[in-house]
């Protein structure tokens, strides 16, 4: 075991072999410095080109005019297409749409997950399949997941089949305004449900006995316990489950394109498949670019906004 | 120590050099990808029999005929706009590419493909006359594109099912009254919901939506633009009465029709006609193709009516995908021979044999082997009465924002007049962009 001994506020030096004392140990230094910057140099090399470049680049195309067909390359307008985005009942159509799916993903998603990780946490005869069941929906990708759906949701599915079971009418789970999100919804949850239940399983395997025993010994019921001692010690793993799912879920595309294509009457269309039609429908990229921009500052919004929601739901 | 790291550094920034170099000379070009002499052509879609016969029979022939090697990818229709504008924007558009008409008005009004007038001068001139849809490629006048096939609408039904009914199957109806009657008597409700459709048209997306109405639309003696291209005249009396009719069709007490957003298209043994969702359809020849390919049993059953009438008899079609010749191409002459190689007449039956549809060639219309397919023949022989897009430079946008009203109009959403009204104002001010 390792002691720190020194007095509080006592400075530290940067340099654990001490300061130089004299012109060979500041060679040896530098040359260390020289090579840690030569080492993470390719890194950093390949990070500009693959990231910062792109980022740079698309956020000049947001202030251009650009339409690929067109011959002569982007057009600088400044921020008229930003003004043109928010001008357009579109965009904020697209955002509510956005709004919805995500949290009503979450809101779905969440609760369950925290269910079943609290379910499988426990002990009993074949848990660990039980879990890996659970977790499979995480693996499979999520186009292949959407196919099944595609034909789970379709008028000759399965969901169709039970209801004519029990003698109901069919539902048009995609083709039906009313229902389409929600049934997006439920397919998205159920996919997320795994991943994160696994993270909750972890946060509740990592609270210590001895809180648990201890509000077992001051008269806790399992009710009082979850509510008192283990939802708040959970409230960090919580704040990372919704804060990562929103990211994830404000960028949804593939399972939208591949089910409803943002239909019917553009009941589905979240801001990805927004961005889609106008960059590669309507050739419109510097609003394509200037919409990826602002949807970049919705996804940090709500996820700050989440995070502050919840480190004040923790303090308490 | 030190030395062992100063050497790691020089590694590492030779390795950095090396990368940065290499980078640099593989920037991407025209024709990136191929060597210097080859053709490359993009076709669309991804129909096995097409790539097959395009792949085993249709390049080696040309190879051995021309010296030319062909570098041929099939991409999805959903995705060829997509490649297609990222591949002009890089610089790496193929020779030739396929795609449908309605971007031909486009991709000429930014020179991105050129006229073919040129090389069309060159051939034999009752050759040039016995290609069935030359006209519809033409953009202001000029060639810019060669129609590989048409394509076109039809009312199809099952005379089982009609029979069933008590109506007769070798008189199918001929005007929108008749077809109205007729599903008036095929459609079958159950507690209030419909459960056999009496007919449907094709709506498995807005843009299928606007197809069907331009059926009902030219019909009813009506046209998306003027003759000039200029002025939006889909909102005309004649356009409102056949939104309306399509509409009276999915909407209230006695509606006929259902399945608004169901995918029919190519469904094959899925589709509504086989599955005894519905009686009639309004389908393509392709769609009949698939029907037949996968549930020939029920394909037995279904027969195809000439295109209806309320003032004109008409339906939505003609040149389905042609082909174009990139204005970048370093290979305009050969791949203006691949075009024409594909067109020889040989090739233009197999090429209907594989995909179907209707010849590109006037002179296939009497041959017994096409002529012997149920789901070309009826197409083939309305040829002369379908009508297609207007080749007008925003025609795709323009489509979009009718599309998005008739499916409002068609959900009930919105009345059909004021729904034609706004999608003609919003492509009223496209075309004043151009």
């Amino acid at each position: 075991m390792v002691t720190d001994t020194r007095p509080a506020g006592a400075a530290v030096n940067p340099d654990p072999a001490g300061p130089a004392r004299g012109p060979r140990r500041r060679s040896l230094y530098s040359a260390q410095r020289r090579a840690g910057w030569i080492l993470v140099l390719p890194a950093v090399f390949a990070l500009s080109l693959v990231t910062i470049v792109p980022i740079g680049y698309g956020f000049y195309l947001s202030l251009t005019s650009y339409n690929p067909v067109e011959r002569g390359g982007p057009r600088f307008h400044g921020l008229d297409g930003y003004l043109d985005v928010l001008a357009s009942g579109e965009f904020w159509h697209a955002i509510w749409v956005t709004v919805q799916y995500s949290f009503g993903t979450l809101v779905l998603a969440v609760p369950a997950a925290l269910g079943l990780a609290l379910l499988v946490n426990g002990r009993f005869p074949g848990v660990a399949l039980f879990r890996a069941v659970l977790y499979l929906p995480r693996v499979v990708p999520l186009v292949a997941v959407s196919m099944i759906w595609l034909w789970l949701y379709s008028h000759d599915g399965l969901f169709n089949y039970l209801l004519d079971l029990v003698g109901l009418p069919p539902v048009d789970f995609l083709t039906d305004e009313d229902s389409a999100l929600a049934s997006l919804i439920v397919m998205r949850a159920w996919k997320a449900l795994g991943g994160s239940m696994i993270i909750f399983l972890a946060g509740l395997q990592g609270i210590p006995k001895s809180l648990l025993e201890a509000a077992s010994v001051d008269g806790c019921g399992r009710w009082r316990t979850l509510r008192h001692v283990i939802l708040p010690l959970l409230v960090p793993i919580t704040t990372y489950v919704v804060v990562v799912d929103l990211i994830y879920l404000a960028q949804s595309f593939s399972e939208i394109y591949v089910l409803t294509s943002g239909g019917p009457l553009s009941s589905t269309t979240v801001l990805n498949m927004l961005i889609y039609n106008e960059a590669f429908e309507h050739y419109r990229l510097g609003n394509a670019s200037a919409m990826a921009f602002l949807l970049f500052c919705l996804i940090f919004g709500l996820a700050y906004v989440s995070i502050r929601t919840m480190a004040r739901g923790g303090r308490r | 120590m030190i030395r062992k790291l100063r050497g790691a550094s020089r590694l590492a920034a030779a390795l950095v050099a090396v990368t940065v170099l290499s980078a640099c000379g593989t920037g991407g070009g025209a024709g990136s990808g191929a060597d210097a002499g080859t053709l490359r052509v993009w076709f669309p879609g991804n129909l096995s029999e097409e790539i097959a016969w395009v792949n085993e029979k249709l390049v080696p022939a040309f190879k051995a005929e021309h010296g030319v090697d062909v570098q041929v990818e099939f991409v999805d229709w959903a995705n060829l706009a997509t490649r297609l504008s990222t591949a002009f924007a890089g610089g790496t558009a193929p020779d030739v590419f396929g795609h449908g008409n309605a971007a031909a008005a486009g991709y000429a009004a930014n020179n991105r493909v050129i006229a073919l007038d040129e090389y069309l001068a060159k051939m034999p001139a009752d050759d040039v006359a016995d290609l069935t849809f030359l006209d519809q490629g033409k953009v202001n006048g000029k060639q810019v594109i060669m129609p590989l096939r048409g394509f076109g609408h039809l009312l199809a039904y099952r005379a089982d099912l009609v029979k069933e009914a008590g109506l007769d199957p070798d008189s199918p109806p001929r005007t929108w009254q008749e077809l109205r009657s007729a599903a008036d008597r095929l459609v079958v409700r159950k507690s209030g919901s419909i459960t056999r459709s009496g007919v449907i048209v094709p709506a498995d997306d807005p843009t299928s939506m606007s197809q069907a109405f331009g059926s009902f639309l030219f019909q009813a003696g009506g046209a998306f633009l003027d003759e000039s291209g200029t002025t939006i005249t889909w909102n005309s009396e004649a356009g409102k009465r056949a939104l309306g009719f399509l509409v009276d069709l999915y909407n209230g007490p006695q509606a006929v029709s259902t399945g608004l957003g169901e995918a029919t298209s190519g469904a094959g043994a899925q589709h509504p006609l086989v599955t005894g969702r519905a009686a009639m359809a309004v389908i393509t020849e392709a769609t009949l193709k698939s029907i037949h390919e996968q549930a020939p049993d029920v394909a037995a059953q279904i027969k195809v009516a000439p295109p209806l009438k309320d003032a004109v008899a008409a339906s939505f079609g003609g040149a389905g995908n042609g082909l174009f010749i990139s204005a970048d191409s370093k290979h305009k002459d050969q791949a203006w021979e691949f075009i024409e190689f594909l067109l020889k007449p040989a090739n233009a039956k197999a090429y209907v044999q594989a995909v179907g549809g209707i010849p590109a060639r006037a002179s296939l219309a009497s041959d017994p082997d096409l002529a012997a397919k149920p789901y070309i023949k009826p197409y083939m022989d309305a040829a002369s009465q379908f009508r297609g897009n207007p080749n007008v430079e925003t025609w795709t946008q323009q489509r979009d924002a009718l599309s998005a009203e008739i499916e409002a109009a068609l959900r009930g959403k919105a009345p059909a007049g004021e729904a034609l009204d706004r999608a003609a104002a919003k492509a009223t001010a496209l075309l004043k962009r151009n």
